[in-house]
C-alpha cells in the first residue's frame, strides 16, 4: 500500500494545515495544546521526520513519553501511518484501536483498519466473508465521519478539499474492493467511479479494468486499464 | 457563508535586528559579506538560499546566534513552524534579541500554542517595547485565535500608534470593529488605508475588498461597487476580488456585471462553493431556471465537500 504520499494526512484533515505545519481550530474542538517546550518539540520531531521509520520511531517516543498529551492522538495516527507504509500491518492494526478508543470518530483509524481486511484478498483466494463485511462496516463508518467534517476556520480550503478527496477515494475504493470479492459488479463499478471522481488513482482505474473484465467489457477494460498505467507513471515521475 | 477573516501571512518579526548586532558573530569573512547577501534574500523571498547562508555562518561562527537566527527565519517562511522553533530557541541561548523573540512567537501562534504564544510577546515587548509588529502579532492571536475582538483591537490600535502604516494592523483593526457592529469607525479606518480613487496600488487590495463587504453591510450598495470595481482593476484575476465585485453589483441590480463577476469567480476557483450558489440567483431572478438549477447542483456537492452534510 502507497502510504507514503498519505503520510499525516489525517492530520491535514483536523489540524489542518500541518502542510505548512499551522495548527488551526477545528470546527467546534480547541486546538491542542502542549504542557512543555519538551513536549512541543517531541511531537514535531514525528512530524519534522521524512521516512516512514524515522516517524514511527519519533512517535513511539513521543507516546512513551507524553501518554497524556493533548497531542497523543495525533502521535499514534502518525504511528500507525508509518507502519502502513513499513507493511507492519500488526502495529498499524493496533495503532488504530488505540486510537479508536482515544477517538472513536477517527476516520482515518477507519480506513486503516478497513484497509487492512483487505489486504491479501484477491477475487482467486477464499474470502473470509466476516473479515470482508468488518472492511465494509470500517469503510461505511470512515465515509460517515468524512463526510460529516467541515473546513475548520483560517485553514487552507484547496489542502484541506484534497485530503477530504483523497481520504473518501479510499473509503470509496475498500467498498469497490469489498463488492468486487463479493461479485457484486455494479456496486464495484459504482463506488470505483466514485473513487476516481474524487481523487483518481491507478489503483482504483486497475480494479475498474477488473470489473469491467468480468462483465465482458474488453474494450472498456482495456482504457482503464492505461488509465492506470498512466496514474502508476505519474506517480512514479513524482 | 462566513466571512474569510484571515488576510496574508503575519510577517511581524524584526528580521535585521540580528543582522545589525551582527549576533556577536566576529568573522570579518562572513558579517561583511552577509550584511550584504541576507536583505536581498529576505526580499526576493529566497528561503533555501538564507538556510544556506544561515548554516554557512553556523560554520564560521557556532557560537553567535545569527546563524540560527536566519535559519529560523528560513524554516519559518517555508511553513516548517517546529524547526524554526528549534532554530530560534537555539539563536537565543546564544544572545537575547527582541526579533528572535518575536519570531518564535510567530511560530507558536501558527501553531496555536497560547502559553508560548505570550511568553514571547512579553519577552519581546520588554526588549523593544515600540515595535509596532509585537502588538499586531498579539492582535492577530487574540483575534484569530481567541475571537476577541474587543481585546484584538485594542492590540491593533496599540500597533497602529508605533506604525501608522502598518496595512495589515489597520485592516485587522476594521475587521474588529466591523465585528463589533462599529461600521462608521471601521470604514474610516479603512479609508485611510485606501487613499483616493487614482491611488491603485496592490496594497489597497486588501482593504478594498473589506471595504466592498463593510459598505454592503451599511447598506451602501453604490459605494460598495466603487470599490470593488477598483479592486477588480488592480487585481482581476483574482477569485475573492471577483466575487466581491459580483455581490456589490448584484446589489445595486446590475446583473449582468454581477453574472460576469460571479462566472469568472467560478473559473478561477472552480471547487469554490459559493460563486455557484450566487450565480444560481443571478440565473433564476433572469427567469433561466434550467441553469440556475445547474449551478444549484454544483453548489450542493461543493459544499457538502466543504462543510459536511448540505441539509
Amino acid at each position: 500500500m502507497a502510504h507514503l504520499s498519505n503520510s499525516l494526512s489525517w492530520l491535514l484533515l483536523v489540524v489542518s494545515p500541518l502542510s505548512a505545519q499551522m495548527i488551526v481550530q477545528p470546527a467546534g474542538k480547541s486546538v491542542p495544546q502542549a504542557k512543555t517546550r519538551e513536549e512541543l518539540d517531541a511531537f514535531g520531531t514525528v512530524m519534522d521526520s521524512g521516512s516512514p521509520q524515522a516517524i514511527a520511531t519519533a512517535a513511539k517516543r513521543f507516546r512513551d513519553l507524553f501518554p497524556k498529551s493533548e497531542f497523543y492522538e495525533y502521535a499514534c495516527v502518525a504511528q500507525m501511518q508509518a507502519a502502513m507504509d513499513l507493511l507492519d500491518t500488526r502495529l498499524a492494526e493496533q495503532t488504530a484501536s488505540t486510537v479508536l478508543n482515544l477517538n472513536p470518530n477517527n476516520p482515518e483509524a477507519l480506513l486503516v483498519l478497513a484497509e487492512i481486511s483487505l489486504t491479501g484478498f484477491t477475487s482467486e483466494t477464499i474470502v473470509d466473508a466476516a473479515q470482508v463485511e468488518r472492511a465494509s462496516e470500517h469503510a461505511r463508518a470512515a465515509l460517515d465521519r468524512l463526510r460529516a467534517l467541515s473546513l475548520p476556520p483560517l485553514s487552507e480550503p484547496h489542502t484541506w478539499l484534497r485530503t477530504k478527496r483523497s481520504m473518501l477515494a479510499r473509503g470509496h475504493l475498500a467498498l469497490a474492493q469489498v463488492a468486487t470479492l463479493q461479485g457484486r459488479w455494479g456496486t464495484a463499478e459504482h463506488e470505483l467511479q466514485t473513487a476516481i471522481d474524487l481523487t483518481p488513482s491507478s489503483k482504483a482505474y486497475l480494479l475498474l479494468a477488473q470489473v469491467y473484465k468480468q462483465t465482458n467489457r474488453e474494450e472498456q477494460a482495456q482504457v482503464a486499464a492505461k488509465e492506470a498505467g498512466l496514474f502508476a507513471s505519474a506517480a512514479v515521475a513524482h | 457563508m462566513a466571512r474569510a477573516q484571515s488576510l496574508d501571512k503575519p510577517y511581524s518579526a524584526l528580521p535585521e535586528s540580528a543582522l545589525a548586532s551582527g549576533g556577536n558573530c566576529t568573522s570579518f569573512q562572513f558579517i561583511p559579506e552577509s550584511e550584504r547577501t541576507i536583505p536581498q534574500l529576505v526580499r526576493s523571498a529566497s528561503w533555501r538560499e538564507l538556510e544556506t547562508v544561515g548554516h554557512q555562518l553556523v560554520k564560521a561562527c557556532p557560537d553567535s546566534a545569527i546563524g540560527y537566527h536566519w535559519i529560523g527565519v528560513s524554516y519559518l517562511r517555508r511553513g516548517r513552524s517546529f524547526a524554526a522553533i528549534r532554530a530560534l530557541e537555539d539563536s537565543l541561548r546564544r544572545q537575547q534579541d527582541a526579533g528572535a523573540h518575536l519570531l518564535l512567537a510567530e511560530a507558536f501562534y501558527e501553531l496555536g500554542q497560547k502559553q508560548f504564544f505570550w511568553e514571547e510577546i512579553d519577552a519581546a515587548k520588554s526588549m523593544t517595547p515600540q515595535e509596532s509588529g509585537i502588538y499586531y502579532l498579539a492582535g492577530l492571536f487574540c483575534f484569530q485565535t481567541e475571537q476577541a475582538n474587543e481585546k484584538a483591537a485594542e492590540w491593533f490600535r496599540k500597533a497602529l500608534d508605533r506604525n501608522p502604516k502598518h496595512l495589515l494592523a489597520r485592516c485587522y483593526l476594521a475587521l474588529c470593529l466591523e465585528a463589533m457592529q462599529q461600521y462608521k469607525e471601521a470604514e474610516s479606518t479603512l479609508l485611510e488605508a485606501v487613499g483616493s480613487a487614482s491611488q491603485m496600488s496592490a496594497d489597497t487590495i486588501t482593504p478594498l475588498q473589506i471595504l466592498v463587504s463593510l459598505e454592503l453591510e451599511m447598506n451602501q450598495p453604490l459605494d460598495a461597487l466603487n470599490y470593488a470595481k477598483r479592486a477588480a482593476q488592480i487585481t482581476p484575476h483574482s477569485e475573492k476580488v471577483q466575487l466581491a465585485l459580483g455581490k456589490a453589483a448584484w446589489a445595486t441590480h446590475d446583473q449582468t456585471t454581477a453574472l460576469a463577476a460571479f462566472k469568472a469567480a467560478g473559473d478561477l476557483d472552480p471547487e469554490s462553493p459559493e460563486p455557484h450558489y450566487l450565480l444560481s440567483r443571478v440565473y433564476a431572478a433572469r427567469g433561466q431556471d434550467q441553469l440556475a438549477q445547474q449551478e444549484i447542483t454544483i453548489f450542493k456537492r461543493l459544499r457538502q465537500l466543504y462543510h459536511g452534510s448540505f441539509e
